[in-house]
């Protein structure tokens, strides 16, 4: 039985309700035609054991952040089920937590204050020595009392991560973590993130657009595409920890899903073209 | 030439206006002495307000509870009742209409419904000021907590919050600037509440600044009209200071121009 499985049987947003309905009344008043929800999701199956890592890749927009939000217990309009360890997920919970595409830091909150927003009724020493514990360990200690709004991107990244991790998930999902961050730092962010992710046996889901950040960091590396979204084609990837960034391997296997990702992209271009005519 | 440090030179910039203010009493009282009967010069009020320090004293100090009571009432009741209805829908479809229609209309209309559910007394003035606060600060506290972002509660549903963890760690710090600038705004209608509530009752000696305000006009005695109006003035101006100082202390973390002037300042 696999630790965490999403079954999504269809995703549709149900149809906004029209007053008029009668085609030739809305013909007669010069009514926009009644468009129908698209189908999101059709038929996709995701599945991790503990201690995977996964990487959703794909082009913008086809809904990966919906998936996650799925993943999370945050979206419940879809046909199917999200399982972890036997356990359907219905709602948000601690069990699996978001690192969101903006980090999501609570503005009125300092530094310290929005990493111990996440953890559950303590004690308040207990709370202090465990905020101030992890603080230090994503190198913040300068920053304590700091405003979200004065944190450059990397910073705010870091304290999201820190408010992850500061009562461990049992799943961690990740949407564009390193998006928008200097090289230097996405690969500090991405030693930390490895590092959270070996010692609690967190299951990490992220979403990314780099091809090379997702195939450095996983064991698995899901290809997507969209309309309605689905999965292309999963590639594993064998090389064990510690890897090195520039290994022939990775870079072979990024240009592989880079490939498959990009003839999927032109067949789409085609089919538009042929629909127009 | 006077050699001034440029920081003591910007600290009597904000003087220079009433300064030319009270310069162009003295020139106006000039002017039309002798013609009008409602000339006062700066210096017989100033009199007037010497010599009969404690019963201005004391009519000051009479509203000033009635503001204070009634703002705070006003600003609790409203903050609270502007959360609930944000993330209440029932409530919200069940007040709201109303509410906004009461907001729309001047409240000295509901003047006299106050008078009939209170009676002459102190409650009836309290509770006037109570409305006219309660109304803005409601609408305030109503918008801040609707535009947050969903994130936010989304975050919140992640790590298990209850809803009274909810009021206390969300909604209320993220509206506290908003309410505290809807109360320092809504101070300016609460002394117009004083004033119109104390003549409704018209009450002498303890009819309250207001009313002072207004026998003083109807009776012709322009000094000590004006002398009131000068306390009234001071006490609005410094009350306006302490909110000021307040609505600074809780909009720290906003990402406004207002809020990097504030941290200008204190270097």
């Amino acid at each position: 039985m696999t630790y965490l499985k999403a079954e999504i049987k269809k995703m549709q947003y149900p149809d906004t309700p029209y007053i008029v309905q009668n085609p030739t009344l809305r013909k007669f008043f010069r009514l926009p035609p009644i468009k129908k929800n698209p189908v999101l999701i059709e038929g996709l199956t995701i599945e991790a054991e503990k201690e995977d890592v996964i990487s959703l890749v794909g082009p913008s927009g086809i809904g990966k952040s919906t998936l996650l939000r799925i993943l999370a217990g945050l979206e419940t309009r879809f046909v199917g089920n999200v399982n972890l360890g036997g356990e359907a997920i219905t709602n948000s919970s601690r069990r699996i937590q978001v690192v969101f595409q903006d980090n999501c830091l609570l503005p009125w909150l300092d530094v310290e204050g929005n990493i111990a927003f996440a953890i559950k009724d303590e004690d308040h020493t207990t709370r202090a020595q465990k905020t101030t514990d992890l603080i230090d360990k994503v190198g913040l200690s300068k920053k304590t009392k700091d405003f979200p709004k004065t944190l450059s991107g990397g910073e705010a990244s870091r304290v999201a991560f820190a408010r992850a991790f500061i009562d461990p998930p049992e799943v961690l999902l990740l949407d564009e973590p390193f998006r928008a961050l200097d090289t230097i730092t996405k690969k500090g962010l991405q030693d930390l993130l490895m590092q959270f992710a070996d010692e609690p046996n967190t299951t990490i889901v992220l979403v990314s657009h780099s091809i090379d950040d997702a195939v450095f960091l996983s064991d698995r590396v899901i290809a997507l595409a969209g309309s309605p979204l689905r999965i292309l084609e999963e590639f594993k990837v064998t090389l064990a920890r510690p890897r090195e960034r520039k290994n022939r391997d990775l870079v072979e296997l990024a240009l592989e899903v880079e490939a498959k990702l990009r003839a999927e992209a032109n067949r789409q271009n085609k089919d538009v073209a042929a629909a127009r005519g | 030439m006077i050699h001034l440090p440029m920081k003591r030179l910007n600290t009597l910039v904000p003087w220079i206006v009433p300064v030319a203010l009270l310069g162009s009493w003295f020139w106006l009282y000039s002017i039309n002495k002798g013609m009008n009967s409602f000339v006062a010069s700066p210096l017989q009020v100033l009199a007037t307000l010497l010599k009969n320090t404690s019963a201005f004293a004391q009519n000051a100090w009479l509203s000033l509870c009635r503001l204070f009571g009634g703002v705070v009432l006003g600003t609790i009741l409203g903050a609270a009742s502007g959360l609930a209805l944000a993330r209440v829908a029932r409530l919200r479809s069940l007040f709201s209409p109303t509410l906004q229609t009461l907001a729309s209309i001047p409240f000295m209309v509901l003047i006299p419904f106050f008078l009939m559910a209170f009676g002459f007394g102190e409650v009836f003035r309290v509770s006037v000021i109570t409305a006219s606060t309660f109304l803005l600060v409601n609408a305030q506290a109503f918008h801040a907590v609707r535009q947050l972002k969903s994130d936010y509660f989304e975050l919140a549903a992640i790590y298990e919050k209850s809803s009274w963890q909810l009021v206390r760690q969300v909604l209320v710090p993220a509206s506290l600037p908003e309410i505290v600038g809807a109360l320092r705004f809504s101070l300016l209608l609460a002394w117009l509440a004083v004033a119109l509530a104390e003549k409704a009752v018209a009450e002498w000696p303890n009819g309250g600044l207001g009313y002072s305000i207004l026998r003083a006009k109807e009776q012709g005695q322009y000094i000590d009209m004006f002398a009131s109006v000068i306390v009234l003035a001071s006490l609005a101006w410094a009350i306006d200071q302490v909110v000021g100082w307040i609505q600074r202390q809780v909009s720290r973390w906003c990402d406004t121009v207002e809020a990097d002037d504030a941290k200008e300042d204190q270097r």
